[in-house]
């Protein structure tokens, strides 16, 4: 289970400009197919960034699975360890996040800097291969990977950590029609199969098919929330939001 | 030019040298560059030509391919031999010896880096200089910027010869005129590469920060470094030219 609330997040380098985010509340259940959606800035990647603990509120509480990161004190190492332990993030561009040699040791990454013995590293990273259907391509050097492969790569490096929510922040956006169909697939069927937590964040509507509900973010604050049908009853306010729509 | 860069480029393989442990390659590269400056005689010069020839011959990457990683060097070289036979009373034989070592260097340095993939590379400097963490030198951070920096090499190329494509396309010209003109075209074109690579920098410490990234005092390898008996063959074969080379250079040869 994810809470925020009241998270406030204001960039340190825009003091005097508006707050990313100006008081979210939200909780999101484990297990849940969630859409944050929004235009660009509107706090979507803020608000990622915050869900996997790689920034810290200005205001405000996030609690992961129990784990609680207060804008009042400076997380701990090891909390922030077990927050993006628990939260996996997949980024926009798939060549920028990827840092192994070959697709096998990109999925070793995670659990190799978790310290775990080699025995363990071995073992996550084959199951989180076998997971994806990435099997085959260990070996191969994933900048050969198509952009679709290359998000089922680090959606794979993601599981490898042992995390029960995914956070896919615009992750779809520079896949092409049969990579993003491709991505989905996979990810709705970890969201059912594994109860993988899945928080999808876009700017389009259409990578949202088959969520379970969705947010709508507009300057830094939830717009509207809702449930899929919404989101073909109420095409003209989320293109007003800055949402594209089918 | 730019494809020309044979640097930080991994040529797949399973040849000797793909097989040795980055941490032998990692030794033999400096010695044999100590060797090759150790060269004073036409005879000496030939030997450490020729086991530069072998290694690549071992390493069963085409010599075409190795030879092209020679074309961006030879050009500033061809430079500096000018102005050596120009200006200098020795300048031919300066510029002969000069060349001929920078591409040994240049040869064998390309060598290193198609046979050893650049995590191998960062693993094997962090195993081999392991010793220097008693002295709080952060020999995983040094070894992953090395890495990091082999990686980016390939990217930026390519992201390098699409801008200048992109700019060709709307007039600019790479590829004729003075020297200085050509400077000047590539000019914008660095500062658009070094936008590029310091957003492409920013976006992959956050990668590496969400897969938690210097959280363990002692993380982890999917594939352990371990020395085979082909390295122990080859530390004896780098001792014994290293031995060959000193003793020709003492004894005047």
């Amino acid at each position: 289970m994810i809470g925020l609330r009241g998270v406030r997040f204001r960039y340190p380098d825009n003091p005097e400009g508006n707050a990313a985010l100006s008081g979210i509340d939200l909780d999101i259940a484990d297990g849940a197919f969630t859409a944050i959606l929004g235009a660009a800035g509107s706090g979507k990647s803020t608000l990622a960034k915050i869900l996997d603990a790689l920034l810290i509120p200005t205001a405000g509480t996030v609690s992961v699975d129990g784990l609680v990161i207060d804008s009042a004190a400076r997380p701990t190492g090891e909390l922030l360890m077990k927050v993006r332990s628990t939260v996996g993030m997949v980024f926009q561009n798939p060549v920028n996040q990827i840092i192994g040699d070959t697709v096998e040791q990109d999925v070793a990454y995670g659990p190799s800097n978790l310290g775990l013995d080699h025995a363990e590293i071995v073992r996550r990273t084959d199951a989180a291969l076998r997971t994806m259907g990435l099997g085959e391509l260990r070996l191969r050097n994933p900048a050969h990977l198509s952009g679709g492969q290359m998000q089922r790569l680090a959606i794979a490096g993601a599981l490898a950590m042992g995390t029960r929510h995914i956070v896919l922040d615009e992750s779809l956006s520079m896949l092409d029609p049969q990579g993003r169909d491709e991505v989905l697939a996979n990810l709705r069927r970890l969201n059912r199969e594994e109860g993988l937590g899945i928080i999808m964040i876009s700017h389009d509507a259409r990578d949202c098919t088959g969520c379970d509900r969705f947010i709508v973010l507009d300057k830094g604050r939830i717009a509207m929330e809702g449930c899929p049908e919404d989101l073909a009853l109420k095409k003209d306010v989320l293109r007003a939001l800055g949402v594209r729509t089918c | 030019m730019l494809k020309d860069i044979n640097l930080g480029r991994y040529h797949p393989g399973t040849s000797f040298l793909h097989r040795l442990d980055p941490r032998t390659k990692l030794v033999f590269l400096p010695v044999y560059i100590v060797c090759i400056f150790l060269a004073r005689t036409v005879l000496t010069g030939i030997a450490g030509f020729l086991v530069l020839l072998a290694l690549i011959a071992l390493s069963a990457v085409p010599l075409r391919f190795m030879l092209r990683g020679l074309r961006t060097p030879l050009v500033v070289l061809l430079i500096a031999d000018v102005l050596n036979i120009i200006l200098l009373d020795d300048g031919l034989r300066i510029s002969v010896w000069l060349t001929l070592r920078i591409c040994e260097v240049v040869l064998a340095s390309n060598l290193l880096t198609l046979t050893t993939r650049p995590g191998e590379i960062a693993a094997g400097l962090e195993k081999g200089l392991s010793f220097l963490k008693v002295f709080r030198v952060p020999v995983h951070d040094l070894a992953t910027m090395v890495a990091v920096a082999f990686r980016f090499i390939p990217i930026l190329t390519q992201e390098a010869r699409d801008l200048m494509d992109a700019q060709t396309m709307r007039g600019a010209d790479f590829r004729h005129g003075s020297l200085v003109r050509r400077a000047k075209a590539l000019g914008p074109l660095s500062v658009t590469v070094f936008a590029s690579a310091f957003r492409r920098a920013d976006e992959m410490a956050l990668a590496m920060d969400s897969r938690l990234y210097g959280f363990s005092d002692a993380p982890g390898n999917l594939h352990p470094l371990r020395y085979g008996r082909e390295d122990a063959a080859a530390y004896i074969c780098i001792l014994c030219f290293l031995a060959v080379m000193v003793l020709m250079r003492t004894g005047g040869l």
